[in-house]
Order: structure tokens, then C-alpha cells, then sequence
């Protein structure tokens, strides 16, 4: 139930940032200022912003941003803490140190202020958000994939294959990768909304996206300076847009959580 | 000539499991070690095997000294040397199907071109059928996968064979049949077998000579 | 551990820095980088000493550092150092109410959802906390504003000062406070109510509770004197470790409330580039997490025996 419900949000979410841009086209330079900070109507459901362009088909185009951006920093935090992972759990000792080390000295610095100063040196734009999303979210995975890998290292399949003559990176590819990716996979969907949200509060602080390119953070940047005019309308939608698929990606996580757990379980129990 | 001298090892320094123990296995032989579960003998078959670095002591395998255990031991002393474990469940990937589990140690040495002479040898070697090596572990029972283990074990055609309590989870026919399979190896190729039990019986028949673990661990405490 | 990890990640931040398309010379100009030669910018590099490798100049600011000079910001226009005695104090008072608040209702409500498992009131505080738990703090903060200071006028939507007269008051700066601590605070209260909830409701199966009921003890005694202070230990060692998500709150509350503290002068400088004040601003914020880490091991040490800190 859960499951499904969660499924049919993100689905939804998806198809609607992939498929409505290609039916309504809009213009993001389009201003039209008869229509400027109008009131949610039936016409333009969320309201117009202060150019007059209608808000909902904005966040549409908004969350396809986000969405991407999101899915690249998540897609690169967890190849990057794959790898971290993995080199620290396969070879161990000082090596291991090492990775544990730039971990705790990474997980120090406030996410938020690493990203700040990430962006601000590299002038906001995609790569600087998909960066420094990237670069402070790699953590958790390391940590996940270098005890999965700690605790493969000492079953005895890795022994067969050590007498087999196979090397260290051998036993990493053929065996430790493939079986810490259903653990990996979910540290990315469970990163996803992360980085979605850390890039709307990258974007609300004005060092984000660029202010051209419509995404949730953006436009949540917009709604502030709109609310003074009394527009509340205008940061609704983002916002809900945010909150929605969050809590759906978060839901679908929870059940795969259970699920990865609960094979591994019944894996160990079948042993 | 694969020789333990003076092996201490263990899995905490200040309490080894292992306590300078000498054991040499010649080829052609079949040794039984014999002694309870928990009392050292895996581990030094880890330790012979070059799977486990010991404390102290050395191994030699065919008069050369292994500098350096698991992924640091030279690959041409691993090879020389298959080993066999108690549970086939955790011996093998639970991703990989059988043909693959039997063809690894051919593939990660690079020749993956014996592939196609040497496995279907070892599936009759082993019991096993075509339809067998398709399928996954948990698609086979524990004797099925131990089989595949012992095809794994052969496929490099090493020298010296050590068996962790191979038997251990089979029934009797089963364990019968893999037993006759190793011997029917060590005749054809003069190869040597180390073979580890709780079980005097089976390793009264099974080996020309068997030795008591504790009673090895106690002579090294004393001397 | 924690000062080299503080050493390690300043040099990182230098590092960074040398690597980015950053030029501190051109930086320095501002707008009137446009009339500069290469000449002139190359003068300027040398005279603030941007020529130099980063290790040298990470070593020359940490050197400094140490003496108490931060450098100057260059989007407040006074010393760093100045930047941030002014603006400390803003932000611990704001931290500190939000955190007292936190702490009080995640403690409350999370006791009571837990003794009452299953109930409509778990139900509704559970349900309320996955949902605020995923709500973003600006944005939350963004409906606080229109709602009770433009819909409402019962607050003010920004600053700490009167808006006409520009003074400073008691009452002022308490009607001023209470948006951005409550923002702050309803953002970290999820996680908090989750938590105490989850070790309430595993110190009510510990041994010890489970005897104390069966000797016949009052249910109030058992839940106050046996079960809150069961749970309550585990609870205060991992405050610590949540300075990083407070830290995060406090950047975006601050910056949507116009509050004149520290983590408001994180944006500011981010957007002016301002390294120097940056530099500073998240050497103080990692100082804090690894103080918080410190912190979490020192109560949890002094409440569990069994534990050698290292």
C-alpha cells in the first residue's frame, strides 16, 4: 500500500517533468504583464509569478531541473563513496585509516557551509551544485560499502578465490561491487531527495542554479521576494513540489530498506 | 613438499589458537588431522593454505618460502594449493552459477581458454550435470554446491589439497562419493591430501596416516 | 584528534581555493577590474601574497590566525574578527532559545507518544514528524512570515531592531526572536520526537522497568524516576552530534529572517565571494561540529563507565 503509493508519486513526479514540457511549451523568457502575481484561479491553478508566467507549469519545469540535479549528485555521491568505500574495505589497514580519516574530517564541515563555499569559489552553475552536492553527501555510502566489504572480505568464498590466484582487484570487481550494489543503489535513492533539497536551499541562498534556469530552489528564491508583495502563492507550489516526492522517495526507501534487510536476513539464516 | 614450521597463529596475538606447530605433507600422501571442533586445526590449514598470516613460523611450499599470506603470497604457491571448506554456502558467491564458481580460478589467472576443456572434465569428475552448472546456489542442495566446490578446487590441478571438513554437512552417500572423487585425483595425479575431521572414522579410512591435533599444539607448548 | 582534522580541513579549504577559478586579485578590485593591465593584477596578487603556493598562503593565514588576526572582510568592510564578536552573540541567543525549545517539546511529546504507543496521539505526533521532518526549514519559515507578520502582523518579518526608529529594545528583540527560534526549532523537532520515542519506548522493556512494575511501584514512578532517566542519557549524548543539521537550520533561518548573526554573514559571504570571512565562518562551524562530536563522547563516557574515551 505504502509501496505502491510512493511508486505512483515518484512515477507521476517523472512523467510530469519529462513529458509537459514537451506538450506545453513553454517560454522561460515569456512575460506577460497583464498577467503579473494573479491569484490561484482555474486558469492558472498556483497563481502567476512577478513576470506573469503561470507558477505550476514553472515548477514543472522547475522540478525537471531539480530532479536531474538531484539525480546527478546523487548518482555521483554514490560513486564516489562506492569507491572510497570500497578501496578502504578491500585494502584495510593504513590505506582504511586514510579513508576513515578524510570521512571524519569530510562529515566536520556543516554540508551546507562546504556547499556554500564550493559554489561561491566556483560561481554558481550546474556543475558547481552537482559538485558540491556530490562532495558532501559521499559519506554515508563510504561508510555503508566499507563494512559490507569488511564483512565479505572474511567469508570464505573470498578465501576459494584467493587460492583460485585471483588478485585484489579481481576479488573487488567480481565480488565485492556486485554484491554491495543493492546497498549502494539504495544510498542513492535515499540521496536523491537530499540533494534535491540541498540544492533548493543552495539556490533559495541566491548560490545555486543560475536565477535564468527555473528549479524549485530558484523559484523559492523568487517567492520570497514575491511574498512581500503579498504574493504567498508564488513559493506554495515549489515548496509542495519539494515536500511531495520527498516524502514519497523517502516512503519507497523505507520499504526498500526493509527489503534489502529482509533478504539479507533470510540470506544469513539460509547459510 | 608443503611444510609449516613453527607456526603460531590465532585470531588474537595474546591468545593464539595455533602454538608452533610443525607439520610437513608429502606429495602422494593423504594425512588426516584430527581433533574437536574450535581447537586451532582450521586455522592452521588457513595458515597452510597461505590464507592466513600466522604470528610466527613459516611455509614452504615445494622447498620455496612464502614471503607473504593471502593476496601477498606469490600466486604461482597459492595455486600449487586447493583448499575445500565445511560450509559449501559460504564458499561460494551466492551470484555466481556453478560453471562460473568452477571456472573462477581459470578465469582470474587468465586462462579463461581451458574454460571449455577442463570444466566439462571436472563435472564428470564431480557427479555434476550440464543442467547443474545453469543453475544458481540457492537453486542446488548442499551437496550439489559442495561438489561444484570440489570441481573448483581441481581446476588448476594443484599439487597439494587441503579439505576443511568437507563432509561435514553431507550425508553419508554424498560424502562417500566425494571422498572417492579426491582419492581417484590423488592416484592420477600423485597429488598430496590434507584432510581435516572431528571424525576418527572416516579419516581412519580415508588417510595412510593420522595425526592428533591437540596432541601436536601440546608437544609445541612443552618444546 | 579534533585539531588536526581542523588543520586538515583548512588546508583542504586553501586547496580549494587555489584550485577554483577564484582570483583574489581581481576580487580585490571589485568593478573596476575592467581597467586593470595584467600588470596591475599581477602587482596585486603579490602584494596580498596570492602569488604564493597554497600551503604558504594557508600557513601564513593559520599563523596569523592564531595571533587573532582573521584578515579583513571584504563585503562588511572591517576585520573578520570584528565581523564575527559583533554577530556571535545573535546567533547563540537565537540557537540556544530554539535549541531549549526543541529540547523541551521533542522531550514531551516524544515521552508521551511513546508511553501511549499506538494511540491517536502517537499516531498524530508520528505522522506529523516524518511530514515536518521533510518540509524544508525556508520554506517553512517563508508561510511563517506571510502568515503571522504580513496575514497576522502579530510579529515582525525580519531583522532585530524597530523598523521606524531602528532601536534596540528588550521587548523589541523577543518580538523579533520568536519566528526565526521557532523555525528553527520545529526543524530540528522531528528527528528529536523520533528519537526519544524510539528510546522510551526501549527503556520501558528494559529489565530493570519491567521489575520496578512488578514490585508493585506506582505507574508515575516508574515512568519518571525509571524510564524517562533510562532513556534520557542515551538521548543527551547524541545531542552532540546533531550541531551539523543545527548549523544548517541556522543558515537558511537566519538568512530568511534577516537575523544579524553569523550564519546569515555565511551567505552574505558567499555571495560576495568573500574569502576571508568564509574561511573563518567555516572553520568556526567545523570547530563546532567537532566540539559537538567531543562533547557526545564526553557525557557518554561520564554516563557509561565502561567507556575509555581515547
Amino acid at each position: 500500500m505504502k509501496f505502491w503509493t510512493s511508486v505512483s508519486i515518484v512515477v507521476v513526479a517523472v512523467l510530469a517533468a519529462l513529458v509537459v514540457p514537451a506538450l506545453a511549451d513553454l517560454d522561460q523568457r515569456l512575460v506577460d504583464l497583464d498577467l503579473v502575481l494573479q491569484p490561484p484561479s482555474w486558469q492558472h491553478l498556483f497563481g502567476t509569478d512577478a513576470l506573469g508566467r503561470d507558477v505550476l507549469l514553472r515548477c514543472v519545469y522547475g522540478m525537471r531541473v531539480s530532479l536531474l540535479v538531484g539525480l546527478a549528485a546523487g548518482v555521483c555521491s554514490s560513486l564516489i563513496g562506492t569507491a572510497a568505500g570500497a578501496l578502504a574495505g578491500t585494502w584495510g589497514g593504513r590505506v582504511d585509516q586514510l579513508v576513515c580519516r578524510v570521512i571524519d574530517g569530510t562529515s566536520a564541515v556543516p554540508q551546507l557551509l562546504l556547499g556554500i563555499l564550493l559554489v561561491a569559489l566556483f560561481r554558481p552553475s550546474v556543475t558547481a551544485v552537482v559538485v558540491a552536492v556530490a562532495l558532501t553527501h559521499w559519506m554515508v555510502t563510504a561508510r555503508i560499502v566499507r563494512v559490507e566489504v569488511m564483512s565479505l572480505r572474511a567469508r570464505p568464498f573470498v578465501d576459494a578465490a584467493i587460492s583460485g590466484g585471483a588478485s585484489r582487484s579481481w576479488v573487488l570487481a567480481r565480488h565485492f561491487l556486485p554484491n554491495v550494489f543493492p546497498h549502494a543503489a539504495l544510498a542513492t535513492t535515499l540521496m536523491v531527495p537530499h540533494a534535491i533539497w540541498h540544492e533548493s536551499a543552495l539556490s533559495f541562498l541566491g548560490l545555486g542554479l543560475p536565477p535564468h534556469l527555473a528549479s524549485l530552489g530558484t523559484m523559492m528564491d523568487d517567492g520570497r521576494r514575491a511574498l512581500f508583495s503579498g504574493a504567498w502563492w508564488v513559493s506554495l507550489a515549489p515548496g509542495l513540489f519539494i515536500l511531495i516526492p520527498t516524502l514519497a522517495v523517502s516512503g519507497l526507501a523505507g520499504v526498500l530498506r526493509d527489503r534489502v534487510e529482509h533478504r539479507r536476513r533470510s540470506a544469513e539464516l539460509a547459510w | 613438499m608443503l611444510e609449516a614450521r613453527g607456526v603460531v597463529a590465532g585470531y588474537q596475538r595474546s591468545s593464539p589458537v595455533v602454538r608452533g606447530v610443525d607439520l610437513a605433507l608429502e606429495p602422494g600422501r593423504a594425512l588426516g588431522l584430527l581433533g574437536p571442533s574450535g581447537c586451532g586445526k582450521s586455522t592452521l590449514a588457513r595458515v597452510m593454505s597461505l590464507l592466513h598470516s600466522p604470528y610466527q613460523g613459516s611455509v614452504t611450499v615445494d622447498g620455496k618460502l612464502a614471503n607473504g599470506f593471502r593476496f601477498r603470497a606469490p600466486r604461482g604457491l597459492r595455486t600449487r594449493i586447493g583448499v575445500a571448506f565445511q560450509q559449501p554456502r559460504l564458499a561460494v558467491d551466492p551470484r555466481l552459477r556453478l560453471i562460473d564458481v568452477i571456472a573462477e580460478p581459470l578465469r582470474a589467472t587468465g586462462q579463461s581458454a581451458l574454460v571449455e576443456r577442463r570444466v566439462p572434465e571436472l563435472v564428470e569428475r564431480t557427479g555434476l550435470t550440464e543442467d547443474l552448472l545453469r543453475r544458481r546456489p540457492h537453486q542446488v542442495s548442499d551437496g550439489q554446491l559442495q561438489r561444484a566446490c570440489l570441481g573448483r578446487m581441481l581446476v588448476l590441478r594443484p599439487a597439494y589439497l587441503i579439505c576443511d571438513e568437507v563432509t561435514a554437512m553431507l550425508d553419508a552417500s554424498t560424502a562417500a562419493f566425494l571422498v572417492g572423487a579426491i582419492e581417484e585425483y590423488r592416484q592420477d595425479t600423485g597429488a598430496a591430501v590434507l584432510a581435516i575431521s572431528h571424525d576418527p572414522v572416516l579419516l581412519g579410512r580415508w588417510c595412510e596416516q593420522v595425526l592428533d591435533f591437540p596432541g601436536l599444539n601440546a608437544r609445541a607448548d612443552t618444546g | 584528534m579534533s585539531v588536526p582534522i581542523l588543520l586538515v580541513v583548512t588546508l583542504a579549504m586553501f586547496a580549494l581555493g587555489a584550485a577554483s577559478p577564484f582570483d583574489p586579485a581581481a576580487r580585490y578590485l571589485g568593478d573596476s577590474v575592467g581597467n586593470a593591465t595584467t600588470e596591475d593584477l599581477e602587482r596585486i596578487r603579490h602584494n596580498i601574497g596570492a602569488d604564493q603556493p597554497f600551503y604558504v598562503q594557508w600557513w601564513n593565514w593559520l599563523t596569523h590566525a592564531v595571533t587573532g588576526d582573521l584578515g579583513d572582510s571584504l563585503s562588511q568592510h572591517q576585520p573578520v574578527l570584528a565581523v564575527i564578536s559583533e554577530r556571535l552573540g545573535w546567533t547563540l541567543l537565537l540557537v540556544t532559545v530554539a535549541f531549549v525549545v526543541t529540547m523541551a517539546l521533542s522531550l514531551v511529546t516524544g515521552a508521551l507518544a511513546a508511553i501511549r504507543h499506538g494511540g491517536w496521539f502517537d499516531r498524530a505526533v508520528t505522522t506529523l514528524a516524518y511530514a515536518f521532518e521533510a518540509v524544508p526549514v525556508f520554506w517553512l519559515s517563508l508561510a511563517m512570515i506571510w502568515l503571522f507578520s504580513l496575514t497576522l502582523r502579530w510579529f515582525p518579518a525580519g531583522g532585530v531592531s524597530d523598523v521606524r526608529t531602528g532601536a534596540l529594545s528588550f521587548g523589541g528583540v523577543l518580538s523579533h526572536l520568536v519566528m526565526p527560534a521557532v523555525a528553527l526549532a520545529v526543524s530540528q523537532v522531528p528527528w528529536f520526537v523520533l528519537y526519544v520515542k524510539q528510546s522510551v519506548r526501549t527503556a520501558m522493556a528494559e529489565d530493570y522497568v519491567v521489575g520496578a512494575r512488578a514490585r508493585g511501584l506506582r505507574e508515575r514512578t516508574v515512568l519518571v524516576g525509571h524510564v524517562v532517566r533510562g532513556a534520557l542519557l542515551p538521548f543527551i549524548t547524541l545531542v552532540g552530534s546533531r550541531f551539523p543539521e543545527l548549523i544548517t537550520g541556522a543558515v537558511l533561518v537566519e538568512t530568511t529572517f534577516s537575523w544579524p548573526g553569523v550564519a546569515a554573514a555565511t551567505t552574505e559571504a558567499g555571495v560576495a565571494l568573500d574569502f576571508p570571512l568564509l574561511a573563518a565562518l567555516t572553520t568556526l562551524a567545523t570547530a563546532v561540529v567537532l566540539l559537538g562530536n567531543l562533547l557526545a563522547d564526553v557525557v557518554y563516557a561520564f554516563a557509561d563507565p565502561r567507556v575509555v574515551t581515547g
